[in-house]
This record gives structure tokens, sequence and C-alpha cells, in this order.
């Protein structure tokens, strides 16, 4: 199969970088070995805990920081466009790169937000939740949501707040598996009639509280249930993301793909590459698991696979590597380096990662592959984690990636 | 009396003197089982282990098999083992040992190598020979909580939490105990005609506090424990005991150790198993079976020995071998405290017996010990499967009550499924309900859920506690009212199984690794609570 | 035992980060809670199952085989096999009279072929149906697809095999039991095509039923009979120099891959030989060895449903890619999900509400699409969307049948006129 692009990797990197090239004219595949980490998305993406201003100063650092290999020439820009993007594939995010907002975790934490899905609560500073009465509504049965937590973490901040919950016979129904109540599958039944009920009993619950909070549990495809549902209710209701996958997270990757083969992209779903062939410094084809005698062909080819978690990086007792095309990398030899002594301390395997240079293409033994693009959390030099940078390294990496295959720009002015 | 260590010992001690009418506190610093009785392998010797080297403890471990067997239904299982012979390994060795396996009395019975392989296939397929016994696995977790809870349920005490910081003495007599509750810091004293002291490699420290001494060597042993069931049938080398030649199959894992290696008394609280003790255990256990070499390994620990020097020998020097039981009144003129120590966790029985005995003697009490054949809780009636009806009758429940079936014996009839939310699975891969951790909590002395842990098999499955802490924690905190508390578990619950994936952090554990960080401080930001919380906003 | 190999494991279950992304995608547990989901059925109840048989869920029975749960792990893992075999691990004594039936495709569809009239006549009738669900469970709501008069087989060694010696080229066809006794039009449209592009066709000797249906029917051991005859008729061909195509995903995705993870034969050999129709015929036009002419007057508007085993074998863009070769036809692509047919489950009265209640989504998104017709490789799906939605169904290649201009295509690709 021939294409202009080939981009391994269908979470977010290979989605924002896809997109960019199709809308460009180019034909574009994305080969994915399974579901991306965007279904455990918190519901926000992150730019840089520390702000923008950080980031800038950066630049000045000449640290392997992927924004630097973004160069601050170009990042303002990706950073600004990055909203329309998701807006025209139909999700509707909240928030400024200029200026981080809060965003509420599952335990109640408040944590600095680049753009959130617009039904998650956020608020701009603590201050603003001192005084605010709030109901936490949790469902009955249901496992990966936390109302205390949720409920001491904005005790904290000077909120009152009253947990309730609720529970429904359809949901119950979904209890007769011990495990499936899952909020995916509790998304599948709210709608229509039983939407109604529970906005229903929720309103029958609402004392003085100004603002109501349920677990992220509405519209696995689209962002309607979630609106009608605040319609139903008649006051200012949010959500709180949940444990495990996350509805809204699964949305956002859906609605990029559907994005993405809108534009003629071909998303092929579930395979793995297991070889590639090079000449004279680029790589001409790859072969997969599935299509086997069949080789992609293309001119470019982005490498968004994820860190370990997505098996972009993988290792072994000797030593950490990047599986597909034996890159480069970053990362400490001895396996005693890998990891810090606490498991929510910085764990240097965080930052671990491929090697770029300023165009974002990496090296083979040394030797440069000149058509081969990195993007996203595979990229050395970050720590998503305690920076809080994932979603912000990813989106601006693959728009800059989009830029150096098509030489010229894909954001308007 | 009073009790000091909540391990198999302690545990032991406190149910047989209940059992024979005592009023008893049993009184532990951290949780029940968490020093050497929660961290080793499992194994239920049949005593062929040390039939050529040590045919006295061979002997202990024989009678103890049997009895085991009958009282602890529910913590056994009767998988037999085999000693196998390698190519690398002297044969001839193999006759000395069914010999002097015979000699005491535990069965063994010689197997050619196809015969072996047939009935344990994950056995290295180049075995020159191997034998078979009467070997079978053990969840110690399981046995401390059902002698501790049929302890209380005979009107003992249990402190757990709680330690002895000093031993009240009046003259040449102890008479009571201090002890400090871990989370207020609180003290109090607590009067008694006799402390038991059970506290195994910490036992040492407590006669320190009674002015008296007992030479220990603390014996450092560590362990892998494997994502799954490799092996059916538990997997020893024939030859003389050395490091990482038995592979157990322990409830849904395989565990390969030990490694041996003397530490100082400095070191008995870390626990720590370094990368060339990984190294060697995987060498090793990959000659017992080579399938381990790709199977995933979900983590490492170590517990430490309590060795006893010998009383007998004036230097120090050599080790007493089996159960070490000490009248101090006998041996250092000090009344009213008796150290229990050595032995091993198969022979815990004999030992709460032996000491039991001295007390009861000390005492002037005369009731028999009854331990050897009243069956714990959870043990009285045959498990699932025996019966054609007991069969069908276990494979028509759900998940989370076939899990705790397995784990609590009879003792799940007390468990209540009858809602539909308490069948909710809360550790997907260790099958724990949402009503085993109700049960847990309210009759098991469960305070946390790193305890939760050792009184289900919650978090102790492939993901290491991702999935079931916050879950866990949610329940607790909705059982008892305190967010706060519940929250600052899950760091610590999440941290302490870090710290058995550490050693072994790569392929599918380091991307789990990942993941759990992910999650709990990237989503979460629960490691905002620990450190610059406030510095990053805004 | 080389180190860096060292937890790589061949328990591919272990590879499980217990993420749940599966458990997203199972299309039996969106309707069904009975269902303990992939995660738990798979790798989760493995570990339980190795430690003791009887912590196996009967509740397993319920899934689909469809292995979307495979194709959304991020890890590889082979969820669906798992639960496959461990089915098949638990499956005791003999199959059902209706299983039997269900699976039997080769000797139910000879002898039905050969009293059609009468077979078709019956499954119309609602009373027989009724009939045949109290006797044998068969859901009676269910319409059956219908017996054609004559297989493809007896059409093809009539009319057609005769002629095939005169092409340069040769492909062997594996037909499957529903080209050959419900859909012989189908075989008829692939001979036809591949004698244009100028390929002779000819017949696997002693083709049997790919297995499918026997494995998800609990026949292991049947399955495995016919598997092992189809291999050394594949074998045969493949030495004789041809590619072995397939109409079915379901027949391409059992030779290629169920035989070799479910019944655990070795394929590797002719693995690569074995391919579908469309995929095919798309490498071919690609690599310029054959070419297409169309008819000019062609217009059609056709919706693409990606069936789960071709979702699985990720071939879904050969045929999409072939489809998008024709001018004057619309493609929309229609979101990937199962239709809840999945074979013969369900024909099963014990199914039949799950497996419409998993389709609906599905129809309705077919109905509200603006497609004339819905293409899809499957068979199956095919009965299953034709009789719950108003749309007619296609093959891809019975699309490109009716697209090409046959004349001028025989002529471009240099075939002498028949």
């Amino acid at each position: 199969m021939r294409y202009d692009t080939l981009i391994v990797g269908g979470g977010l990197g290979g989605l924002v970088s896809g997109i960019a090239l199709a809308r460009n004219g180019q034909r574009v595949a994305i080969i994915s070995a399974g579901r991306s980490a965007l279904h455990f998305l918190s519901g926000s993406l992150e730019l840089y805990a520390d702000g923008y201003e950080a980031i800038v100063k950066l630049a000045e650092s000449h640290s392997d920081h992927p924004y630097n290999s973004v160069g601050s020439e170009h990042l303002e820009r990706y950073l600004g466009a990055t909203k329309e993007i998701f807006e025209r594939a139909g999700v509707a995010l909240v928030g400024d790169h200029r200026r981080n907002h809060l965003r509420l975790s599952p335990t109640g934490a408040l944590r600095p937000a680049w753009l959130t899905m617009s039904e998650y609560v956020t608020f701009a500073s603590r201050g603003e939740i001192e005084g605010r009465r709030v109901l936490v509504v949790a469902l009955e049965g249901y496992l990966d949501f936390y109302p205390e937590f949720v409920a001491a973490g904005l005790e904290r901040c000077g909120a009152a707040c009253r947990v309730v919950s609720v529970g429904l016979d359809e949901l119950a129904r979904l209890r007769e598996s011990a495990t499936e109540m899952r909020a995916a599958n509790i998304s599948r039944v709210l709608v229509g009639p039983v939407l109604e009920r529970l906005a229903h009993k929720v309103r029958g619950l609402i004392e003085d509280e100004e603002l109501v909070l349920l677990p992220a549990v509405f519209g696995l495809e689209s962002s309607e249930p979630f609106e009608r549902f605040r319609e139903l209710l008649g006051s200012d209701v949010r959500v709180v993301a949940t444990a495990s996958a996350s509805v809204p997270g699964v949305r956002m990757q859906r609605l990029l793909v559907e994005e993405f083969t809108r534009l003629g992209g071909d998303y092929i779903l579930g395979d793995r590459v297991t070889d590639y062939r090079a000449e004279e410094g680029r790589i001409v084809a790859l072969r997969t698991v599935k299509h086997r005698d069949e080789e992609f062909t293309a001119d470019n080819f982005v490498l968004s696979t994820g860190s370990f978690f997505s098996h972009g990086l993988d290792s072994t007792p000797e030593g950490i590597f990047e599986p597909l095309f034996g890159l480069d990398i970053s990362a400490a030899a001895s396996r005693e380096e890998w990891t810090a002594r606490h498991i929510l301390d910085t764990q240097p395997f965080q930052r671990f990662g491929v090697k770029v240079d300023g165009h974002l293409r990496p090296t083979i033994d040394g030797g440069e592959v000149h058509n081969l693009h990195v993007v996203g959390a595979v990229l050395a030099g970050a720590d998503p984690v305690k920076e809080g940078c994932g979603a912000g390294v990813v989106v601006a990496t693959a728009l800059r990636a989009a830029e150096e295959i098509l030489g010229h720009r894909v954001t308007r002015e | 009396m009073v009790v000091v260590g909540g391990g198999v010992t302690g545990a032991g001690v406190a149910r047989d003197c209940a059992l024979r009418g005592l009023r008893v506190l049993l009184v532990e610093r951290h949780d029940l089982a968490t020093g050497a009785s929660g961290r080793n392998h499992g194994l239920l010797h049949s005593g062929a282990r040390y039939a050529v080297t040590d045919p006295e403890s061979a002997a202990e471990c024989v009678g103890e098999n049997h009895i085991l067997r009958r009282i602890a239904r529910h913590c056994v299982e009767p998988t037999d083992g085999l000693f196998i012979t390698l190519p690398e390994d002297d044969l001839d060795y193999q006759r000395l040992f069914v010999e002097s396996c015979h000699r005491v009395g535990i069965e063994a019975e010689r197997l050619d190598p196809a015969e072996a392989l047939a009935m344990e296939p994950a056995v290295n397929p180049s075995i020159v020979g191997a034998v078979r016994v009467p070997d079978a696995s053990i969840d110690p977790f399981r046995l401390v909580a059902s002698n501790v809870l049929d302890a209380r349920l005979h009107g003992a005490e249990v402190l757990t939490y709680h330690e002895v910081v000093e031993l009240l003495r009046e003259g040449d007599r102890i008479v009571g105990v201090r002890v400090r509750n871990a989370a207020t810091g609180e003290q109090r004293e607590v009067y008694c005609r006799i402390v038991v002291n059970a506290a195994g490699i910490w036992g040492h420290l407590i006669a320190r506090r009674a002015g008296v001494e007992i030479a220990m060597f603390p014996a450092k042993g560590s362990l892998l424990v494997f994502g799954h069931r490799v092996n059916h049938m538990v997997i020893n080398r024939c030859r003389k005991p050395a490091d990482a030649d038995i592979l157990v199959p322990g409830d849904t894992i395989s565990l390969i150790g030990t490694t041996s290696k003397r530490i100082s008394f400095d070191e008995i609280d870390l626990n720590e198993v370094t990368a060339e003790e990984v190294d060697v255990l995987l060498r090793e256990g990959t000659k017992l079976c080579p399938s381990l070499a790709t199977t995933r390994i979900l983590r490492a620990y170590a517990g430490v020995r309590p060795l006893v020097a010998d009383d007998n020998d004036p230097l120090g020097r050599s080790i007493s071998r089996g159960i070490v039981c000490l009248d101090h009144a006998e041996r250092d003129g000090l009344e009213g405290l008796v150290t229990i120590t050595g032995g091993k966790l198969m022979t815990y029985r004999l030992m709460a017996e032996r000491a039991t005995d001295l007390v009861c003697r000390k005492l002037g009490i005369t009731s028999l010990c009854t331990t050897a054949t009243t069956p714990l809780p959870g043990s009285k009636e045959e498990l699932k499967g025996a019966s054609r009806r007991g069969r069908k009758e276990f494979l028509s429940l759900r998940a989370g009550e076939k899990g705790a079936r397995g784990r609590h014996g009879d003792m799940a009839e007390n468990i209540r499924f009858e809602r539909s939310k308490d069948r909710a699975l809360v550790c997907e891969c260790e099958q724990v309900s949402v009503a085993e951790i109700r049960y847990a909590i309210e009759s098991l002395n469960a305070d946390h859920l790193v305890d939760l842990r050792r009184r289900t098999r919650l978090g102790m499955g492939t993901c290491q506690g991702h999935l079931c802490a916050m879950r866990a924690a949610g329940v607790m905190a909705e059982m008892r009212g305190d967010a706060e508390g519940a929250l600052a578990d899950v760091a610590g619950f999440i941290d302490e199984r870090w710290r058995g994936v550490r050693p072994v952090a790569w392929g599918a554990s380091l991307v789990e690794a990942q993941f759990t960080q992910w999650f709990y401080d990237g989503v979460c930001g629960l490691g905002d609570r620990n450190n610059d919380s406030d510095k990053k906003e805004e | 035992m080389k180190l860096e190999h060292k937890n790589i494991s061949e328990n591919n279950f272990e590879q499980c980060t217990k993420c749940t992304i599966c458990t997203l995608y199972c299309p039996m547990v969106e309707v069904n809670p009975l269902y303990p989901g992939p995660k738990q059925s798979g790798p989760d109840g493995e570990r339980y199952r190795l430690k003791e048989p009887m912590y196996y869920d009967e509740g397993l029975n319920y899934c689909l085989n469809c292995k979307r749960c495979e194709i959304s792990c991020p890890s590889g893992v082979r969820i669906g096999d798992i639960i496959a075999l461990a089915k098949v691990r638990n499956r005791k004594g003999l199959p059902t009279v209706r299983d039997m039936l269900l699976s039997s495709t080769v000797s139910v569809g000879s002898v039905a072929t050969r009293m059609s009239g009468l077979v078709n006549r019956s499954l119309e009738s609602e009373r027989f149906r009724r009939g045949l669900e109290s006797m044998v469970g068969i859901d009676h709501r269910h319409t059956l697809p219908r017996y054609a008069e004559e297989s493809f087989e007896e059409w093809f060694r009539r009319e057609a095999a005769e002629k095939q010696s005169c092409y340069s080229r040769r492909v062997s066809y594996f037909h499957g039991c529903y080209a050959n006794y419900n859909d012989p039009a189908l075989g008829r449209e692939l001979v036809e095509v591949l004698n244009a592009v100028g390929y002779g066709v000819r017949l696997l000797e002693g083709e049997r039923c790919c297995g499918m249906v026997k494995i998800a029917n609990g026949r292991k051991e049947r399955a495995m009979r016919d598997a092992k005859r189809n291999l050394v008729a594949i074998r045969r061909a493949v030495a004789e120099g041809d590619k072995v195509v397939a109409t079915s995903s379901s027949c391409t995705f059992a030779l290629r891959d169920e035989y070799q993870y479910l019944l655990g034969l070795d394929n590797e050999d002719v693995k690569d030989s074995i391919t579908l129709i469309t995929r095919f015929l798309f490498r071919q036009w690609e690599r310029g060895n054959i070419k297409f002419a169309f008819r000019e007057d062609f217009r059609m508007r056709v919706a693409y449903h990606s069936a789960c085993h071709i979702e699985r074998l990720g071939w879904a863009i050969y045929s999409t890619s072939l489809l998008r070769l024709v001018p004057g036809l619309e493609l929309e692509m229609l979101p990937s999900r199962c239709c809840g047919m999945a074979g013969t489950y369900g024909f099963k009265r014990e199914n039949y509400d799950y497996s419409q209640a998993i389709g609906r989504p599905l129809f309705d998104l077919i109905e509200a699409s603006g497609a004339e017709v819905v293409a899809t490789d499957c068979e199956s799906c095919k009965w299953n969307i034709e009789r719950s939605t108003s749309k007619r169904v296609m093959h891809p290649l019975s699309i490109l049948a009716a697209a090409l201009d046959m004349e001028r295509t025989r002529e471009l690709n240099g075939v002498m006129d028949k």
C-alpha cells in the first residue's frame, strides 16, 4: 500500500499529525497497535505546570526538552491553533495557553491545566472555590468515582460540600456484572428517558447548592447527553474525572479518528509494525504483523508510538530501547537508575525516550534518518507527570512534524 | 498474659492460650504477618528438604504437615512436590535423599524423568531424576489471620499497630508491658502474669528491653513472585539446600526463592532486594522451570529469618536448629517472660504448643493442648470440589464469591453477597469483592489498605494495585467516613506495592509502573499531597 | 535462555496491564451484564483457571468471538483467543443437536441445496421456524439464509472449469460454505472478474468447511479434521504456484489465524498465500499487473461495514481501496461496530435478543446513511444487515463486478474472448 505519509501510532500525536497532513491534501495512513492512552484522559490537556512563561525560559536552558526541539518561534502558533483543530473535530475545549487554569482530580486535588473539555469543572484559582456550596453526586454501585475525596478536596479550599448517592434501576442492572459497571457502560445507559429520570432525581436532591458535580459518565459518542442533562437540571452542573478509562477521553479519540477518516485518512487499528526497509538514510517501507508480505511505502514517516505504556519504548533487564527502528535513545544504562524509591517521586524513566534534532529527526547508530519525524511521548527529555506537560508536548511536536513534512505552515495566521 | 508479635508464632500462641482458657492480649507493632511470617515461600514442607541434613526438623515437619492439612484446610493446597536432579547435580545424592526421607517417615517415591514431566509439565525437561514427596503450599496470611480470628473468638484481645516500648519490671519479674499506639502516639500500661516474646527477629530487641540477651543472627532471604501459576507442584532441587532452589505454586502465582544473606540488625526492617539477588533467583529458577525466563515477574520481596544461637555453644556461633523455647526465669532468673523463637512457618503450631505448655506449667494450669485437632475457623468443612455437589455448587458461584470461598473457606458464609453492589469486584485480578473488603474491615482487624491486602488478596495480582487501590479506599472512606485517612492510605498502599515491583521494573512491570504513576500522580495529583503542592498552580 | 528475552512473555495474557480498554469495545458487554467482559473472561480469568479449572465462569459462553477486544488492546494480548480456548477446554460431552446442525455447514448445505425448494419454503414458514425453535433452539425470529438450487461447485464444474486453462495466470478459490450453498452468484462473479483480468480459477481439491463455526460451537476435533484437510489442499495448490483467494473474511481469518492460535496448527508456510479476493485484486492493480475498465454509467452510494473478522485481519483497507477505484461510487465509512450476528451465534434462541441489541446501533446508522448499498466482506453480516435494515447488502467483489466494463477490462488485460 502506498501513501504520502505513514504514521505509526494512533493516539493524540498520530491523529493531530494525521489530521494536519490529510487536511493539506496528503494521503495518510495511521497504523495503531491498539487503542491509545487518550482513553485515560483526565479531561484536560496539560501544557506545563509552571505555566507558559516557564516554557519560554526553558528555551534558554538549551535542554533536550521537546519544547526546545519544536522551537519557541513555532510553539505559540501551534498552541494558539490547537483549540480550533479540536473544535473542527467536534471537541469543545476551554482554556488558554497563556494562563493555566485548575482542574479537579478524582481525589479532589487541583492541578494546573491548559485546555479542558467543556463539561468538566474548572477553576481560575483556588480562591474561586472558597465559600462555594457544592453538591457531589455519586452513582450507587459505581466504584470508580470517589465523592468523599472530591468533597474533601474542595472543602480544603473552603467550599461547603454535601455528598449524595443516586440509584436508578437501569444502573442497578449494570451491577449484575461484577466488573462491568464502568463509566463507558453507564454512559450507554444514560440516554433518553433514563437521562431524564436521573436529572429529575438529582434536581430533587439540590438544596441550596450552586454547583452540582457528577462523575464523567455522559456521552461516549458525543457531548449531547451531557448538554441535555445540564438543560434538564437547570443548574450549574459539571463533571469530575473518574478512575479507569475516561468516557470523554474515549469520545475525544473517537471524534479525532472520525475527523481523520473523513479527511480521507486510513486508520488501521490493531496492527503492529514489525520491521522496516531503509535506503540511503531514508525509510522506504514498513511491514506489519497483519499485512506481512504487503509493504507499506511512503515518502515520509511519523513515529508517534508513545512511551512504555504504548510500547513506543520497551525494556529488558539489560536496557531500554526503541523497538521499531532501534532509534538512538536517551536513557540510563543500569536498571537501578531507571526508577526512584517511591512511586510518587520523580521517576527517571518518565524522561527517557528518543533523541532528535531540531527537525524532530532521530538517528540510528548515529546515522541520520531524513524522512522520519518523532513526536509525542516517545521523545526524550520531558516528564509528563512531574512537569505536567504531556499533551502540550504531543500536540506541539505533532504539528511541527506535519510542517516539516509539508514544508509549509499548517496553522492559519 | 500478653503475647508480643502478630506473626504466625504469636498468633498461634494467642490461639493456644485462648483455647486453654487464658486471658490473652496480642500486641503487634504493625499489622499481622508483616515480618517473616508474610515474607517466605508459603511452603508446607513434607520435611524432605531437611531429611538429609537435619532429621530432627524433618520429623517435626512430617508431623505438622499432617496436622495442618487437617486443621488449616483452607490455607493449604495439597500440591505435592518434586525433588529434581539436573544433569549438573549428583544423582547419587538422590539415593541418600530417599533413604533419609524414609528413615523419618516421609513418603518419597522415585519417578523416572518422563513420569515427572507428565505430572508437572513445567519442570525442566532435562532432568535426570525426580522424587515425589508430599510437599504442599500454605498461605501464611490466611494462616495468621485464622489463628488470630480463633483466638478472638475465644476471648483474646488483639492490638495491631501497637508497639511494646517497655517491659514493666518489678524486681526480677516482668509484670506487664507499655504499649504505644502507632497512629496516635498514646502510651498505656498493660499488666499481666506472663509475657510471651514471639516477635521473631525483633524478639532480640524485646528481650533486650527486658534486660536479657538472646543471640540472634538475622538472615535475609529474597524471593520473586511470578505473574501466574507456572507450576502445579512444588519443585525443589535434589541436592544440599542452596539458593533459589524451591519453586512453589501459591494461590494464583508462583514463587522462587530464596537467597540467603546474613545482615546486621540495622537492616532488619529494610527488606530490600538487590539487582544481584534478582539475577541469582532468575538464573537458578529457570533451571527448575525454563518457562520462568519468559514469565512476567510481578515483584520481589525479602524476609528475615530469626536464626538463634545455640545456648550450649559458649562462642555463640553455632545456630540452633529447630524450635527454641526459653524460660527466662530458668535461664536468666527473670520471672514472667518466655521467648519462643527459631522454628519455621510450618512448625508454628508446635512452637505455640511448647510455649503454651510452658506458660501453663508456670501458671499452674493443667488444661491440655487441643490445637492439633481443632480446625481453624474457615477449615471446618472440606473445601469445594471434594464432592460432585460441592463442585457443581462452586461452579455456579460468581467470581467474587468463588474468590472469597477459596480464601476464607467456610468463614465465607459470613460474607454478605446479597446486594449486587456488594458482589462488585474491587480487585479484578484477584477477584476480591466489595463484600469481602467489608468483611475484612469488620471482622479481620484490617485498618489500612495494606492490611486488606493480607486479609484478602487485594492488589496482589497482575496490576499490583493499580486498578483496585482507589476502589478499596473509596469503600473504606464510605464505611469509616474518613476521606483524608483513606486517601493517605492510597499513597501508602501503591508505594508499598512499588517497593516490590521496583527491583523487577522492566518489561510489562515497567509499563504498569508508568501507568500507575500517570494515574495516581498525573491524573489524581496524589504526589501533590506529599510535596510542593502549591508551587505549580496558577 | 538468552537474558534479553526475559519477561517478554510467551504467556501472552500477562502482558495485560489491566487498563480496561478492551471492555470499552466489547459489543456483548454493551448489552449483557451477565457476560463478565473480555478482561475478566480473558487474562484475569485465565490466572484463576490456571490455579484451578473450577474458576471457569459460565458467562464466558456469551463471547461472540468478534475479537474486537484484541484489536483494541494496547499490549497485543490475544484476549479473544484466550476466551475461545477456555471455552473449548471447558466444553464437556457432545454438542447439542442445534449446535451440530448449525456448524455442519457442508453436510447441511449439500442436502439443502439438493432440496432447496422445500428447504427454502420451510425456512420461510414461521410455523416451521417455531417448530425448529422448540425442537432445537434456533430462534424463530431469525430468517435463515436461503439455499441455492445448485451449489457453486456444481455450477463451476458444469460451466466454468474447462475454460479456466486458457488463462495464463491462475489462482485457487476457497469458496467456503456460504458461496457454495447460499450465494453461488458470488462465486460466479469471482470467476467472471478474475477471468476478465486474466486469471484462471480452480477449486481446491477437497475443500472442507473452514471450521470457524465448528470451533465456535465447541467441536474442536471436527474443526481440526477439516482444518488439516484444508491445509493439505492449500499446500498442494500453493506448491503448484497458486495463491488461494477467498471471498469470506471469516474463512480467510480462520485459515490464517484461528488455525494457528486456536487449533495450534502450523500454517506459516502457506499463510502468505491465503488471501482475500479484494486484497488480491487491489495489490495486483497497485502493482500494475492487472487493469480495470469501469462502466461510465455506474453510480452507487455505498456505505462500507467493516466486519469483525476483517477488522481483526486488518484488511478492510484493501476492500475500501478497491471500491474507491470505482468512478461513480460514493463511499461512506460506517463506524466499525459488530452487527451482532457473529456467524451462527445470533441464530440461537438464548442469544437472539442480545445479538439484535448489539446490531441495533449499526442498523440505525445504516438507515440514517445516504447509501443505497451496504458493502461488507462477511456473509453473516450480510444476512443480518439485510434482514434488519431496508438496505441491500453486497460483497465488495459483487459491486466491483457490477461496476466493471467486462469487455474492455478483458481487452485491457489482453484476454482473448472466452
